[in-house]
């Protein structure tokens, strides 16, 4: 009865399902290696952003300023078209920072949904893994039990 | 005014992503490879037991293909009832199931299994039903069969000339066994009806055949009117030809048997006519030499022609006896044809017990004749009577009258037929001087009742004086001296007959090459020897006597007491002629 074709009919099954196993959770497990980096890509882009704006906020000051230099200098007052022109540059700033911010965000949201697309890919790939091994073991089950293998 | 710099950063802040990122599939490569080892070992052990479960499966089936074999052959038996085959068979199906199916653990061999195992009680249960029924139709047919033997068996016993009613019950019967035959189902319809036709032609034909044998030429008549109506084309033909070869062979027994009794009776009668006529003729004789024939005289002349009209004897041998009766007073022997009728009783001495009868017949009748036609006196009749009567006695042989015959005719040169010397021709005076001599010795001896040895004696005296043999009448002897024939002495002839001897025991030997002497030459050779020293003796006694008696060297003269004639005459007889004779 548990003879040599029976004990490899067993083990063999064990070691498909083991395999099976296995393999799913290390999918999964490089999934989740992989959306850990894609979270500090994600975590570093925003961070590269803050740095991006920071160093606008200087432009910004800094355009301001020469601004209110050229406009004391100048003498002209801050009024009618040139007071346009200083909304415009404002305006013009403010909307590099705006674009900047939104970069460096879309860079942050690409990476936070690629390291999401590996952690479902590590679960869809640990779910097959376990299908894949039910499968391997109902197989052998089946097959075994009709063979009389497991007695 | 001067203008402050400003220094606004200028680094570039770096875009790189952080790398290491590593496929997910890259982690399934090792589980995946250990999952598909697995599946191949498992694969691996379920294949091998599929195979182990497959041969248990292929065992059991051929046991149980076994059993159902002997199931088969078990059902096949007469001892069984065909009806009882089914049920018989269920349960042997169902312990065959039992019994092979318990070995198969696994459900993938107990479904093998059952498969076949369907397949084989399905084919199987046919079978068997099948040879059920097939042995039920044999049985059935072979009790038809037999019954039907049995009355076709019967109908041969019976004759339907005399108990037409007994035959007829008998078909009726035939008839009515094969329609419950063929209402069974044992026949269809057309077999049946053929069976039917065979049977009652096979009655006929038994009936046919026991005419046949009680009256073959009856039959033949009643096969031709078709007194058989149930024979068919074959068997008619069949049996026409045998009663007709029947007929014809009982009618040519019929004639042969009455041949043969005809010819037994012939024989018969022809045997009693003969002895009828030797006892008539023995009578005549008898009343011839004057015996008293009170009360049982001899027929005369008449009665013996009232005889012939009765077939008692023949015409001819009435002739013969009316022959004998008028010539017996005158009849003058014929010394010749009374020696070699002689000679011939002679023979019949030697002639074994079962044809001596036969050969007696023949000589009795020989003598008859002889009287008949005047050749033979009476009294030498009598003589050959007496001769006759003591061969039949058994006394002939060892009687003194005939040993002193025989010495006296060799002693005078005659021989016996059988050892007759080719190329030998015997003077006719020398025979005739034999003759005599022989005739003289059966008047002394067998009439006048003297002693035969001293009769022997005187006649062989006599006849030597008068001798004249000559040597060179004898074939030369092939291994003998070369000198003239007459010049041949006893020691001549001796020495001839040791080199023949000789030269006869040598060609004997298998690697002897010269010349072959057969049995047959070294026979001749030695008798032509023996006739030659015979003459040189008889030659050399007629000298001696010649010149004076001498009591010394004449027959019987070493004999003290030469009238001693009691029956030992061999001792009477001169040494080198007795010598003679017998070489």
């Amino acid at each position: 009865m548990c003879g040599l074709p029976a004990a490899a009919a067993i083990g063999g099954m064990i070691m498909s399902v083991g395999g099976a196993l296995y393999s799913g959770h290390q999918q999964k497990k490089l999934a989740d290696r992989n959306a850990s980096i894609d979270m500090l890509n994600a975590k570093r882009a925003r961070a590269r952003g803050e740095l991006e704006q920071d160093r606008l906020r200087v432009r910004k000051v800094l355009a301001r300023g020469e601004e209110n230099v050229a406009r004391a200098g100048s003498g002209i007052q801050a009024s009618g078209s040139p007071l346009w022109q200083f909304a415009f540059n404002a305006e013009q700033r403010e909307l590099d920072s705006q674009i900047q911010e939104y970069n460096t965000e879309m860079e942050a949201l690409g990476y936070v949904n690629r390291a999401n697309t590996s952690r479902y890919e590590g679960g869809v790939a640990q779910t097959a893994s376990i299908f894949k091994a039910g499968q391997a073991a109902f197989s052998g089950y089946t097959k075994g039990k009709e063979l009389g293998v497991f007695g | 005014m001067a203008k402050l710099p400003t220094y606004v950063s200028q680094g570039q802040i770096s875009k790189q992503e952080i790398g290491g990122r590593i496929s997910p599939s890259v982690g399934g490569v090792v589980g995946n490879s250990v999952s598909s080892f697995g599946k191949m070992i498992a694969d691996w052990g379920l294949a091998q037991k599929k195979a182990e479960e497959e041969l248990a499966v292929l065992n059991a089936v051929t046991q149980a293909q076994d059993k159902f074999n002997q199931l088969g052959v078990t059902l096949d038996s007469n001892t069984i009832k065909t009806s009882e085959v089914p049920a018989i068979f269920e349960k042997g199906a169902q312990k065959i199931n039992t019994e092979e199916g318990a070995n198969l653990s696994s459900p993938y061999a107990k479904r093998e299994f059952a498969q076949k195992y369907s397949q084989l009680k399905v084919r199987h249960g046919a079978a068997a039903r099948t040879a059920a029924r097939k042995r039920f139709i044999n049985e059935g047919v072979y009790s038809v069969q037999n019954g039907v033997a049995n009355d076709i068996n019967r109908s041969g016993t019976i004759d339907k000339r005399t108990n037409p009613d007994g035959y007829k019950l008998i078909q009726e019967g035939i008839i009515l066994k094969f329609q419950k035959a063929w209402q069974a189902g044992f026949y269809s319809k057309k077999d049946a009806g053929k069976a039917l036709r065979n049977a009652l032609s096979d009655t006929d034909e038994g009936q046919a055949r026991m005419m046949i044998r009680t009256d073959p030429e009856k039959a033949v008549l009643e096969i031709t009117k078709k007194n058989f109506p149930h024979l068919n084309n074959l068997a008619f033909e069949r049996i026409a030809k045998l009663a007709q070869g029947a007929s014809e062979a009982a009618k040519n027994d019929r004639l042969r048997k009455e041949d043969k009794d005809e010819a037994k009776r012939e024989k018969v009668l022809k045997r009693n006519q003969e002895t009828t006529t030797a006892k008539i003729a023995f009578s005549m004789m008898d009343q011839a030499s004057g015996e008293d024939m009170s009360g049982d005289e001899p027929p005369s002349n008449s009665a013996i022609l009232e005889m012939v009209s009765k077939r008692e004897i023949t015409g001819d041998q009435a002739k013969e006896l009316r022959n004998l009766r008028e010539n017996l007073a005158e009849a003058k022997t014929d010394d010749l044809e009374f020696l070699k009728l002689l000679d011939n009783i002679d023979e019949i001495a030697d002639m074994p017990l079962s044809q001596q009868e036969d050969a007696i017949e023949v000589a009795e009748k020989r003598m008859r004749a002889l009287m008949a036609g005047g050749s033979l006196e009476i009294n030498d009749a009598k003589t050959v009577r007496s001769v006759i009567k003591s061969i039949r006695d058994k006394s002939y042989k060892s009687s003194p009258k005939v040993v002193a015959q025989k010495w006296l005719k060799a002693a005078l040169g005659g021989t016996d037929a059988e050892i007759s010397i080719p190329g030998f021709n015997e003077d006719p005076l020398d025979k005739m001087r034999r003759t005599n001599a022989l005739k003289a010795y059966h008047d002394r001896v067998f009439n006048g009742n003297e002693k035969p040895w001293e009769v022997a004696k005187d006649i062989w005296s006599d006849a030597v004086n008068i001798t004249n043999l000559k040597l060179s009448g004898f074939l030369r002897p092939k291994y003998g001296p070369i000198k003239a024939m007459d010049e041949y002495t006893v020691e001549d002839i001796d020495q001839s007959r040791l080199e023949l001897l000789r030269k006869y025991a040598s060609s004997l030997d298998p690697n002897y090459r010269g010349e072959k002497i057969t049995k047959q030459n070294l026979r001749s050779q030695m008798e032509n020897l023996t006739g030659m020293m015979s003459v040189i003796m008889l030659k050399a006694r007629q000298a001696r006597q010649t010149l004076g008696p001498q009591p010394s060297t004449g027959p019987g003269a070493n004999n003290s007491n030469s009238s001693n004639n009691s029956g030992t005459g061999a001792n009477n007889v001169p040494g080198r002629v007795g010598a003679a004779i017998g070489g």
